[in-house]
């Protein structure tokens, strides 16, 4: 195969797969901050969680494609191993610190709404 | 020429098996410093959601894999290295990393801990107020 077609399966693969995996696990765990967050309608969590959810893919998935540009030559293993290295650990840090991001947003508004001793 | 093909063999031999030991020790040390500290911090974010088992548990979650994708990330951004031509260069190499890794990831832990005592703070002067 075209080492370069080969590492971008590799990217796309690793990359793809971190983006899944971080959009269920901020899925299922959001969804507490979401019903608490919406404690008076609880019908509107579910649908909401799927909307975010779904967003979460675009956005991430589009930095992911977009990132994937290459000017050097992969000729050996060793080259396209740091090639990958390289990508994958800025993906992980753009990642991670827009995870962190989305945490710190739902806990603003779910403690600006919940008080010790809620009035409602 | 026979003597420069098998040294720059040797050159890629030896930066492959400084990769293939770096890696798994860096990943090994991330894991077991995000197990022990998120196993610990829970207690924190009890406290900082005021005994909500539920969001304090999701939370604790969260930032877990958010500490696991930064430093699995700065871990393969500082992979590449250059110039190895023999054992010894290949052992200093290794050792620069994994020490500069483990001093990033006491940094980080320290960080975390700064941020979950601020927040138990703030928690129990929002509970003071009410």
């Amino acid at each position: 195969m075209n080492p370069t077609v080969l590492t971008f399966v590799l990217y796309l693969l690793v990359a793809g797969n971190t983006t899944y995996f971080l959009g269920r696990s901020l899925y299922t765990n959001g969804e507490h901050f979401l019903a608490s967050i919406f404690i008076q309608r609880p019908e509107i969590v579910q649908p909401l969680n799927t909307i975010l959810l779904i967003g979460f893919y675009l956005i991430n998935l589009g930095f992911v494609l977009l990132f994937f540009t290459q000017q050097k030559d992969l000729h050996n293993s060793i080259s396209i191993a740091e090639f990958l290295a390289e990508k994958i650990g800025v993906v992980y840090l753009v990642l991670g610190s827009m995870h962190l991001f989305n945490i710190f947003v739902f806990i603003t508004i779910e403690k600006r709404l919940y008080t010790p001793n809620p009035k409602r | 020429m026979e003597t420069t093909l098998s040294t720059s063999e040797l050159t890629n031999k030896l930066i492959v098996q400084t990769y293939l030991i770096y890696l798994p020790i860096a990943v090994i040390m991330t894991i077991l410093v995000a197990r022990t500290l998120f196993k610990n911090s829970k207690i924190f974010m009890l406290d900082i959601f005021h005994g909500r088992a539920e969001i304090a548990f999701a939370t604790n979650r969260l930032f877990e894999i958010g500490f696991y994708l930064l430093n699995v990330g700065a871990a393969l951004l500082i992979l590449k290295t250059y110039h190895i031509h023999n054992y010894q260069e290949m052992i200093e190499a290794l050792s620069e990393k994994i020490g500069g890794f483990s001093i990033y990831l006491g940094v980080i832990l320290f960080l975390n801990l700064l941020l979950f005592f601020r927040g138990k703070r703030k928690a129990s002067q929002s509970l003071q107020r009410n």
